[in-house]
């Protein structure tokens, strides 16, 4: 690919073909669009990894992690509607989420490289076949990231920022509820607090209960022992 | 350029695929909604948001020896009868077992300040109380974060459990294999409690589904096509599906505690765990343990369970791995191996 156009020129005949599936019609124009689609697909996956794309392949994979990253605040807006996103987010938040972006173009690059080889080793002989091997190529360029340093921080730092957001939302909503002379939610969790001060301490009731019958002991082991006991298998 | 598939046998895979679409939305449309836990069973007693039941038995057997299961906070006890042809509570019962169940409810905003201790010296205490009626200790099954709480109590009070089982139970939480614990080190667990109050049980999900996000999210619906025009299929997971978007919100203090305590300072290895001011000592479990596991669990590693071998003081500790994953232990074909053994091991000793 030598433009960011070329990336929807790239994703086109899918989008077709999708088009295609929802009408409940011939698959986007049949057999020669599928093939074209399958095609250019791979050819995009190809021109993706080719070293010396230069300034241009930059570009297009900074487009492309910009689209990543609005479809992430699309998916989280829509499952956590009260994540912060937009303009008004905080600083932390935007740039840890843009960070966290960064990782995953990371891992969609490895994905890429790990699915272009599958291909070239054994080719699918299927579309089904050709998608679980996406699947496969994926997952595994995941779980290789999932476990580094540079993923777990990322992570966790977008998760810290995140409640540091919400924390100091819902503190400019409490401050307008006590303006209003409204119930905060810090009353209310302080009301819960004191009822559940009421009730008797757990450990209490467990020193109060009966003294149960002895129970029959397997005894106590020595310390330490080698353990001997070997897994047993199912029973198929 | 990557050799193509014969492009007659791609429009053909397309159709295929496209007919299979077809007949599994015609399916879905005639199928009832799915029902989950239908094993006959009566509650005993409320005690807050939490129930215990009691399963009626098997018709012509007897009710031997009594087992009180407790399950997860995370998820709900449903996958242990999602049907009746799948249902672990239902081979425990037709094994001749008396089988009761700690069911923990649904925590609300008024639940947020219920800590660890609460739950296991409080809740699982009452409830080992009545489920004993003064006959002596019972048999007690843990599931999961179940079976940690369960060891918790164990230790505490091991006069009142006879024989403790433990499944697909994390007790070394930091096994190098276990991604969930590497996500939770560097996060501020105190400000996220505080923040939200109760944990929400989506933000759970979602944390559980980005371990194998393309799988989890991608391929399994896919792969759901191949058997969209089989009703028991398609009935199997969907009641999947329903269990597993089925999640609790989390009390807030004892979520903040199981993070802290056990994710990030592994305190149950270290033996520096304390419920109400009382120090647990896993040394003090002297009762026979079966310490059941999944051989491919990819939230609980098998070497996150093993570690309980090396902790407990019994001298009679076994343990029983099973080849399938963290829900298939449950759920798969084969899954009635499981209770198989347990009833086997509880009943021989």
């Amino acid at each position: 690919m030598k433009s960011p156009d070329d990336l929807q020129a790239w994703l086109e005949p899918w989008r077709r073909l999708g088009e295609g599936f929802l009408a409940g019609g011939a698959p986007g124009g049949g057999v020669a669009e599928a093939n074209a689609a399958f095609t250019r697909f791979a050819e995009g996956y190809a021109s993706l990894l080719r070293p010396a794309a230069g300034a241009g392949a930059g570009r297009e994979w900074a487009r492309y992690t910009a689209e990543l990253r609005a479809l992430a605040e699309r998916f989280v807006t829509s499952a956590f509607p009260e994540w912060p996103t937009g303009p008004h987010a905080g600083n932390e938040w935007s740039r840890e989420l843009a960070n966290w972006s960064t990782v995953l173009g990371g891992i969609a690059t490895d994905a890429a490289e790990r699915f272009s080889a599958s291909l070239g080793r054994d080719p699918p002989v299927s579309l089904r076949a050709a998608f679980d091997r996406w699947i496969d190529a994926a997952e595994a360029a995941y779980q290789a990231a999932a476990h580094s340093d540079a993923f777990i921080g990322a992570q966790a730092r977008l998760v810290n920022a995140f409640v540091k957001e919400r924390a100091r939302q819902q503190d400019l909503l409490e401050r307008g509820a006590r303006a209003l002379g409204l119930p905060t939610r810090r009353e209310i969790d302080s009301l819960h607090d004191a009822l559940r001060a009421l009730r008797p301490a757990p450990a209490a009731d467990a020193a109060a209960a009966p003294a149960a019958p002895a129970a029959p002991r397997a005894g106590r082991k020595a310390a330490p022992r080698a353990r001997t006991a070997k897994p047993r298998r199912p029973r198929q | 350029m990557t050799a193509l598939p014969d492009p007659a046998a791609i429009e053909r895979e397309l159709r295929e695929f496209q007919r299979r679409l077809a007949a599994g939305a015609a399916t879905l449309a005639g199928l009832p909604p799915v029902t989950l836990a239908t094993a006959p069973r009566d509650a005993l007693y409320v005690d807050g948001k939490a129930t215990l039941w009691r399963y009626r038995p098997s018709s012509g057997t007897k009710a031997g020896p009594k087992l009180l299961i407790v399950f997860a906070l995370v998820n709900r006890p449903t996958v242990l009868d999602l049907q009746p042809d799948r249902s672990l509570i239902r081979s425990l019962l037709a094994a001749g077992l008396d089988v009761y169940l700690l069911d923990w409810g649904y925590p609300d905003r008024g639940d947020r300040h219920t800590t660890l201790a609460d739950y296991t010296l409080g809740y699982l205490h009452r409830a080992v109380l009545r489920v004993s009626a003064g006959e002596g200790p019972i048999n007690l099954l843990g599931v999961c974060q179940g079976g940690t709480l369960s060891l918790l109590y164990a230790s505490l009070e091991p006069e009142r459990i006879a024989r403790l089982v433990t499944m697909v139970t994390p007790v070394d939480f930091q096994t190098p294999d276990n991604l969930l614990s590497k996500w939770a080190q560097g996060v501020d667990v105190a400000r996220l409690v505080e923040t939200f109050g109760n944990v929400p049980g989506e933000l759970l999900n979602a944390t559980f589904l980005s371990l194998m996000p393309f799988r989890l999210t991608l391929q399994k619906y896919l792969a759901l096509i191949d058997g969209a025009d089989r009703p028991r299929e398609l009935e199997s997971f969907l009641r999947m599906e329903q269990w597993i978007f089925d999640s609790p919100d989390q009390a807030g203090a004892a979520f903040g505690e199981f993070i802290r305590w056990f994710y990030q300072e592994n305190r149950l290895v270290k033996g520096t765990v304390s419920l109400a001011g009382r120090a647990v000592d896993l040394g003090r479990i002297t009762m026979p343990v079966l310490n059941v596991y999944a051989t491919a669990d990819h939230l609980v590693p098998p070497a996150a369970s093993r570690a309980l071998g090396g902790l407990v003081g019994s001298r009679d500790y076994r343990e029983f791995a099973f080849e399938a994953g963290h829900i298939g232990i449950y759920v798969s074909s084969r899954a009635a191996a499981v209770p198989a053994a347990i009833a086997e091991w509880l009943k021989g000793r």
